[in-house]
């Protein structure tokens, strides 16, 4: 008797716990909450990410939408929605600008020194390696911005300036 | 991101009608191309990315820019001046272009006055 009395009361415990994991299933995620959560998650982590990336969620599936600028951006946005509590899972519809054309290594080296005769930059030197810029010499800060300027637009891939400023 | 670290950057560039406007990440360099509408918003632009980068090392910014073909530039005349000379200080523009800019205030284009505005219509 007392056995069979503890088994019903452990059947109704188990039966009050399904009922209300239920009722939690039933009632779902609220599906505008967790897009906001998405949101903030995205923002706190980058908030020019955030800007690019629109949310949505449907039954916990979180979809993001948009154009970003990189593969890694477009990880990092996946990522950044996996992680927040009670999300399914992420369909990262996202799509990756086409990457910017960086100009073969003897054009960008012709162009910064045609530029850096155009703006009148004595005294400066430019190695250019794998799209890679780098400015080396002594310049008057005056002149900073013009050596600068004789580099970044020969299309580079980056400019590093090495040049002792006055 | 580099779009964060350069936001106020970035927010002039589309605030100041640059045209074809291309601002990306790529390879950890922020690359934000494109044609100022004129040599001043330009000079703008470089301002703050110094202002940001007060030494320019950091070497994670490409910013190129050319200002606009055909934007307009001004010329005042001064003393001794003539058209012809005046086209020489420029590539690519000629005396009759200069005239024809500014037919709306030369009349006689060998008589012009210092202190004249003149429209150069540089290309």
């Amino acid at each position: 008797m007392q056995d069979r009395k503890s088994l019903q009361l452990i059947a109704a415990a188990i039966a009050v716990c399904l009922a209300a994991l239920l009722g939690a299933c039933q009632k779902g995620p609220d599906d505008a909450a967790l897009t906001t959560s998405v949101k903030s998650q995205l923002a706190a982590q980058s908030p020019a990410l955030a800007s690019m990336v629109n949310v949505e969620t449907k039954g916990g599936v979180v979809t993001l939408t948009g154009t970003v600028d990189n593969d890694s951006a477009k990880s990092q946005a996946e990522q950044a929605a996996k992680g927040v509590a009670n999300v399914k899972s992420v369909v990262n519809n996202l799509s990756v600008k086409p990457p910017i054309v960086v100009s073969e290594d003897p054009k960008i080296k012709s162009a910064v020194e045609a530029n850096l005769a155009k703006y009148n930059v004595k005294g400066v030197t430019a190695n250019v390696a794998d799209g890679q810029v780098t400015l080396t010499g002594e310049i008057p800060r005056a002149k900073l911005q013009d050596a600068m300027k004789a580099a970044n637009e020969a299309s580079p891939k980056k400019v590093v300036n090495q040049l002792t400023i006055k | 991101m580099l779009r964060d670290k350069y936001q106020s950057l970035i927010a002039m560039a589309e605030g100041s009608g640059v045209a074809d406007l291309k601002i990306q990440e790529q390879g950890n360099v922020l690359h934000i191309h494109g044609s100022a509408p004129t040599e001043a918003v330009k000079q703008q632009l470089w301002d703050e990315y110094n202002r940001l980068d007060p030494d320019m090392r950091s070497g994670d910014v490409v910013l190129n820019l050319d200002v606009a073909a055909g934007s307009e530039v001004f010329y005042t005349v001064a003393p001794g001046d003539s058209l012809s000379k005046i086209a020489t200080k420029y590539k690519g523009v000629t005396w009759q272009k200069i005239f024809e800019a500014n037919r709306d205030q030369i009349k006689n284009p060998d008589l012009i006055h210092p202190g004249q505005k003149l429209r150069i219509p540089t290309t």
